[in-house]
């Protein structure tokens, strides 16, 4: 695809995000009736909830992708890997905010150390040290190869994590907070929910396009620098 | 030659260099003992704490001696460059980590049979608690946390501020394998419980990451 | 051209760190049974190339080749010895003890590793302490650790470094006995003397780049 293309193409799924933004912005604050015990703060949900998915999703890009780098050494798997867990801990952190934000006038408290919140905090804490790692570490073939490897650690990691916190959390139940983020979704609810879900999926989606195109191009600057280097007599 | 022979090798050589220094047996002691202290502060011996948080602070301990253990256990390779020795060399890649894992996982339970019996007197353990079960625990606990170590100590031996990065690396994924063992403690000091359950899980685990450091051992021991 | 007779071969060897050239596309052709010098200023990429070849340290771009294996696989490991400015000993253990660990590692019987010491004329170092040792007995005891696996290829980073005279007529007649019994030899150094004596072919790194007037074997 020539590169005009590639800008027509940008454009045009950045202004369908941005319509889907605002599509879900109505049906959020307008859209979708006000909930009957708590109040308008319970829109945050149209939020919170597609922040979380989008998390995940673009977290399974990056396993994918660094697998992908284990098996091949191919740039593109690497570039789509730091994509996809660059983009999913933002997501995730906009999730990891909102809940409390959400919680502190609904349940009293600001957190709980239920299942769910515990395996994400995890994960936040998780995917923020392959950042760590890879800011660290130096480029070259070092640093794709390693954070992969870390990748497939975290793949193999979350499923255990999971059961070993639900295990844990029946054993040790936490109070009973009723009016969960779940509980009783109204037609006009569900509506506005999957407009979010769909315009913070097109928006992660967007996200991380740009920043694997950064990626590859970062790569190539620094394979033409060296081409440079070596063709210098001095 | 067979790479279990290779592994027993490096193995028996990190054990060597730490009885003539003794250095991070040190280290690992006296952190550990240091934590214990400092929690007595807060347990103020009340017996029916160390009921409800013994596992928790057993562990605490013993994460943080094995965080000086498995750091050691590559910085001990900046001596001379002695690491540059074992990169250039034929050995298979999976064979070193073994080594490298071996020597930290015997060194922790050297360190533990001194711990959790001075941890049993210090804290007033319960009579009625499991001891044959809270030694399989810390068994299984000890390898999960060598296993992982090692891997991770071996990927930040490349980084700058290798001391920040192993925590921040082991910690995380560790989770579930640090959350089976202070259950399995805590249920083992109370008499048995769900403790056979946590057991499995760490097993379990133990399994997984072992064949996962293994497989991928080549990708953190490889040359830059 | 790439001798197809020729023991270790270079071709198009660059090497980055970041954005330092610290090699630019070298080639070498060194015969088995030679010994080529290796001249360069400090930061010239003698280290760099010299690594690269041992295997501790992978190319950015071109090849390298030891006999018929590719530079950092296991086969060309196997017949490659490094010694490099620092022993790569533990210090905490004898000289004995570590070579027996190199032997072991490389996949040899202890008898490998005394074997080694006798060769450098080291046999009274076995039992001390590495830490313990002086420069110019560190440097024999690193040496042997080089030979236990009896490498076809020796890397030779700075040996005649801080060695007396002594030490240096030693070292000069072991090179010049592995060479006759066929051992390829690359040593590299920005002293010229001890080397140039033994020398069949020379080389000069500048900034990376093999300078003109470079190499040729008789």
């Amino acid at each position: 695809m020539s590169g005009a293309a590639k800008s027509r193409w940008f454009a045009g799924a950045a202004a369908a995000t941005l319509a889907l933004l605002l599509i879900a912005l109505y049906w959020a604050l307008i859209g979708a009736p006000t909930e009957a015990t708590m109040g308008t703060i319970q829109r945050i949900f149209y939020y919170h909830v597609p922040a979380a998915f989008s998390a995940w999703v673009a977290f399974g890009l990056n396993a994918a992708a660094s697998a992908w780098y284990l098996a091949r050494r191919s740039p593109k798997a690497d570039a789509l890997a730091v994509a996809g867990a660059e983009v999913g801990l933002a997501f995730l952190s906009v999730n990891l905010i909102s809940g409390p934000i959400w919680a502190h006038p609904v349940w009293g408290v600001w957190w709980v150390w239920d299942a769910r919140l515990t395996l994400t905090l995890a994960m936040w804490v998780m995917y923020a040290s392959y950042l760590i790692l890879r800011q660290l570490t130096p480029p070259g073939s070092l640093q794709p190869r390693l954070a992969a490897a870390l990748s497939m650690f975290f793949a193999a990691d979350i499923p255990i994590d999971y059961m070993a916190i639900r295990w844990w959390r029946t054993q040790h139940p936490a109070p009973v907070l009723f009016g969960g983020p779940d509980s009783g979704l109204a037609p006009r609810m569900l509506v506005a929910l999957l407009w979010s879900l769909a315009a913070f999926l097109a928006l992660a989606g967007l996200l991380m396009w740009m920043r694997y195109r950064q990626a590859l191009a970062q790569d190539e600057l620094t394979r033409r620098r060296q081409q440079q280097l070596l063709a210098q007599e001095a | 030659m067979p790479s279990w022979r290779i592994a027993a090798a490096v193995a028996a050589r990190d054990l060597r260099i730490e009885a003539r220094t003794r250095e991070a047996l040190l280290a690992m002691g006296f952190y550990a003992v240091l934590v214990m202290v400092i929690f007595s502060f807060a347990f103020a011996g009340d017996a029916s704490l160390t009921g409800l948080a013994g596992g928790g602070l057993l562990w605490v301990a013993l994460l943080f001696a094995a965080l000086v253990a498995l750091d050691r256990s590559f910085s001990r390779e900046a001596a001379e460059s002695s690491w540059t020795g074992l990169l250039i060399s034929p050995a298979p890649r999976v064979a070193v980590l073994a080594g490298k894992f071996a020597s930290s996982f015997v060194l922790l339970l050297g360190l533990e049979a001194l711990l959790v019996p001075l941890f049993a007197v210090l804290f007033n353990a319960p009579r009625s608690a499991n001891w044959g079960g809270i030694a399989v625990t810390v068994l299984l606990g000890s390898w999960a946390l060598a296993a992982n170590g090692t891997y991770f100590a071996a990927m930040s031996a490349h980084a700058r501020q290798r001391g920040l990065l192993l925590p921040l690396l082991l910690l995380p994924v560790s989770i579930p394998a640090v959350l089976a063992m202070v259950e399995a403690t805590q249920a083992y000091l109370a008499g048995g419980g769900m403790a056979n359950y946590w057991l499995r899980i760490l097993a379990g685990y133990n399994v997984i990451f072992t064949a996962l450091g293994a497989m991928l051992a080549d990708a953190v021991l490889e040359a830059e | 051209m790439l001798s197809a007779t020729c023991f270790l071969r270079c071709s198009r060897l660059s090497r980055f760190f970041g954005d330092f050239a610290a090699l630019r596309q070298v080639e070498l052709a060194c015969p088995a049974g030679t010994l080529t010098a290796l001249w360069g200023a400090n930061g010239a990429g003698k280290s760099t190339l010299l690594r690269i070849l041992a295997g501790g340290l992978r190319p950015s771009e071109g090849e390298a080749w030891i006999g018929d294996a590719a530079a950092g696989t296991a086969a060309a490991r196997r017949q490659t010895g490094l010694l490099w400015h620092a022993s790569l000993l533990q210090p905490a253990l004898t000289v004995a003890e570590n070579l027996r660990f190199y032997a072991r590692l490389y996949g040899l019987s202890a008898a490998a590793a005394e074997r080694a010491l006798a060769e450098v004329g080291g046999e009274l170092l076995g039992a001390r302490r590495v830490g313990e040792l002086s420069q110019g007995m560190r440097q024999k005891a690193a040496l042997a650790r080089c030979l236990v696996h009896a490498p076809k290829l020796l890397l030779l980073d700075e040996p005649f470094a801080s060695l007396d005279s002594a030490s240096v007529g030693e070292l000069q007649a072991t090179l010049a006995r592995l060479r006759e019994g066929g051992t390829t030899i690359l040593a590299s150094s920005h002293q010229a003397e001890p080397l140039r004596a033994l020398a069949d072919a020379e080389l000069t790194l500048e900034r990376g780049r093999l300078s003109a007037g470079a190499a040729s074997h008789a």
